[in-house]
């Protein structure tokens, strides 16, 4: 029976957790969500900026993690929009200029921005640390044209944008390299300016020395740090739909790993019983 | 989610949504269908990199630069096209050229950034004072900071052998301190590929619930 | 000379990075540098994709096992080229909003993308049950941490504490954040971070100096 056990086909395992996503989905349970410290200090540093701030997001995530960061970007699309800041949209991967795109659209029509005027998104370079350092004092070393061919002069609110010390606070949506460690590098460390990041849940434990030192002045963690700042700007979405699975899938894995020790010690009882008796 | 769908929306999702199926029917066994969606991702995904990086990169910073009379640009070019020599088994040598370039400008960067945010600033921030603060807990916080991050980089010294009442312990409890990093990082990344699954699932969901609002009008 | 000159040019682009910082009439230099990288790079992507028509066409010219896949393969690589490069609405990029290359993007590439990394939830849970055993105090220690993270982390957790008699009183969000996270794991991460960063420093140096030369490939 234990050996059976501990041999399960893996297939098993695969309807357990699809189930146990599907349900929480179907059948939501609403959990209240409090937001952490970490979540608060990205919340407080949107919250302080001043009407009229220039916001720089960099997108640095695929499809992968779409699920993860995409909703960290429009909660604080629509948080710096309501703060009256302008936003300029970055890209260190291919795909992030796209979702960029997608989230401008998405939340300009939802809040009224105009492109070129509230928002302009300059789309993607390649070279991660290479194009955040050739940024340096002038944007225009790296960038002659936005994401749709516009060159960068004939968009209005590109006049007040030069380099780095240009920006109030800069957001990076990240997940991996090139991303938020590039950002530390170079925006923070190298030109000073406030920064706060959202990453995926694998590189949120690596973003806490930097949490921890001031380069980062806030940090959201995976569809959890989404799901709480979703909150906290008062429009819940895709994060906090996501959470109630969330949990139950956690605790179904933890349920996994909790019998696969009891089989575990109970196989080294067995195994010791069987040696105490040949001796 | 609740704009209306146009007719290429809908057949997009569900094209999408095949694809999904797809790979998830890995999950039973490798198959022709899981295959096939495979060998699209990888087409797919080469063609997009290339696209975008055409549109991105060389349209404007290298055709643009070279149409506004710029020629140093055409250095830039030649290198590239040596790094796509690589092709061509004969002449593959003078790959290393740009290659040289990109790896040296990145061994440069690497000694100062590096230096600056990842060795300087975080010594600073481990430079914390372990007693006078205003309370208790900030200075049990401050304790476990500065002994986490000496024990642990003792255990990573192994040019000395991990024995003695010093060094010995000092080690063991900077494996500790690693192990429960790692703990921390484990249930981070159970986190974030659950995270990856809830995020198809509600993908299904909506193709469902798109498809429902289109053929409602 | 083939592998000379190499060297000498990865001395000459480090020398000029590091320099920038320090000597101004030098940022001219590194801004061109910095360019020329960007455009080096994304002809790697070019490098890319011809490869892969070079090994799939050799591979369905010799019919090979599975070569209708490469062929799959193939005609999924040259529509995206042919979508992306190619067909231009007036007035628009072909990768503009709304053009076939974005439809392309939205419903073949994301889905599959996404798709293909979230099999690993799956995976991570079989490997939860079969391979995560507590053998040692070093394993226990990193379980223990593993369940407080992933039980605690998540609403379900945090209201399953909330109602336990007494260690309901101890906020397990502010534990787990503060203590865990901010505490032991941000101990233990910047210790591998400061010893990586010193290895990392080291071999870029070895790099420069030439001494370090495993980038350069083969034997010519």
């Amino acid at each position: 029976m234990l050996r059976r056990l501990a041999d399960l086909d893996r297939r098993w395992i695969f309807l357990v957790v699809a189930l146990a996503v599907v349900a929480p989905l179907v059948w939501p349970l609403r959990l209240p969500i409090e937001p952490s410290a970490p979540t608060r200090g990205v919340y407080a540093a949107v919250e302080a900026l001043p009407p009229g701030a220039l916001v720089c997001m960099s997108f640095d995530y695929g499809p992968g993690t779409k699920v993860e960061c995409h909703p960290m970007a429009l909660a604080a699309l629509r948080h710096a929009f309501r703060k009256e800041a302008k936003v300029v949209a970055i890209a260190l991967w291919p795909e992030g200029a796209l979702f960029a795109r997608e989230a401008l659209r998405q939340v300009g029509a939802e809040m009224d921005r105009a492109e070129g005027l509230d928002y302009v998104n300059l789309g993607y370079k390649s070279g991660g640390e290479v194009v955040l350092r050739g940024i340096a004092d002038d944007f225009r070393n790296i960038y002659s044209t936005d994401l749709a061919g516009r060159r960068v002069d004939e968009l209005p609110l590109m006049s007040r944008v030069r380099g780095w010390k240009s920006f109030d606070l800069v957001c990076d949506w990240s997940m991996g390299n090139p991303g938020l460690l590039q950002h530390v590098r170079v925006v923070a460390t190298q030109y000073g300016r406030p920064l706060v990041a959202g990453v995926t849940a694998v590189t949120a434990p690596e973003a806490y020395p930097f949490l921890n030192s001031g380069q980062v002045q806030g940090l959201l963690s995976g569809l959890r740090g989404a799901a709480e700042y979703e909150v906290m700007v008062g429009h819940p979405g895709t994060a906090t739909r996501g959470m109630d699975a969330q949990s139950v899938v956690h605790f179904v894995i933890a349920g996994f790993i909790v019998v696969a020790n009891l089989l575990y010690f109970a196989e080294r009882r067995e195994r010791r019983r069987r040696q105490e008796r040949n001796r | 989610m609740t704009e209306t769908s146009s007719f290429s929306q809908v057949v997009g999702l569900w094209v999408g949504g095949f694809l999904t199926l797809c790979v998830f029917s890995f999950l039973y066994k490798d198959n022709v269908f899981y295959k096939l969606a495979e060998h699209i991702f990888v087409g797919v995904s080469a063609g997009y990199w290339m696209c975008i990086g055409f549109w991105q990169v060389l349209y404007p910073n290298l055709w643009g630069k070279l149409q506004a009379g710029d020629w140093r640009y055409a250095l830039a070019a030649i290198l590239g096209l040596m790094l796509v020599a690589r092709l061509v088994p004969r002449i593959a040598w003078v790959g290393r050229w740009p290659l040289a370039f990109m790896v040296g400008i990145f061994a440069g960067f690497n000694i100062v950034y590096t230096m600056q945010a990842q060795v300087l600033k975080q010594v600073e921030a481990t430079l914390v004072p372990l007693w006078g603060n205003p309370d208790v807990a900030t200075t049990l916080l401050n304790w476990i900071l500065v002994l986490g991050v000496l024990t642990g980089l003792m255990y990573f010294y192994f040019s000395v052998e991990h024995k003695g009442p010093v060094f010995g312990t000092a080690a063991r409890i900077g494996i500790q301190v690693l192990m429960i990093a790692f703990g921390a990082a484990f249930g981070y990344t159970v986190m974030a590929r659950v995270s990856l699954l809830i995020g198809r699932v509600m993908y299904l969901q909506d193709v469902w619930v798109k498809t429902l609002e289109f053929f409602r009008g | 000379m083939k592998r000379e000159i190499p060297l000498l040019i990865t001395l000459v682009a480090g020398l000029v990075m590091i320099l920038q910082f320090y000597a101004t009439p030098l940022a001219w230099l590194g801004d061109l540098f910095n360019d020329f990288y960007n455009i080096i790079l994304t002809f790697a992507y070019v490098l890319g994709a011809a490869s892969l028509l070079v090994v799939n066409g050799h591979k369905i010219q010799r019919q090979a096992p599975g070569w209708g896949f490469n062929l799959v393969l193939l005609v999924s690589l040259v529509t995206t080229l042919v979508l992306g490069l190619f067909l231009r609405p007036a007035g628009h990029l072909p990768i503009d909003e709304g053009t076939a290359f974005d439809w392309l993007f939205n419903h073949v590439f994301t889905p599959l993308s996404a798709a293909t990394y979230s099999l690993l939830a799956f995976f991570i849970a079989s490997a939860s049950f079969r391979a995560f055993k507590a053998r040692s105090i070093e394993s226990t220690l990193l379980l223990g941490t593993a369940f407080l993270v992933m039980l605690f982390r998540v609403p379900l957790g945090e209201a399953l504490w909330n109602q336990l008699p007494f260690l309901g009183r101890f906020e397990i969000g502010v534990i787990v954040e503060d203590w865990i996270m901010g505490g032991f794991n941000a101990a233990g991460q910047r210790a591998i971070m400061l010893g990586a960063s010193v290895g990392l420093i080291s071999v870029s140096l070895k790099i420069l100096l030439g001494i370090e030369r495993s980038y350069l490939g083969g034997s010519e």
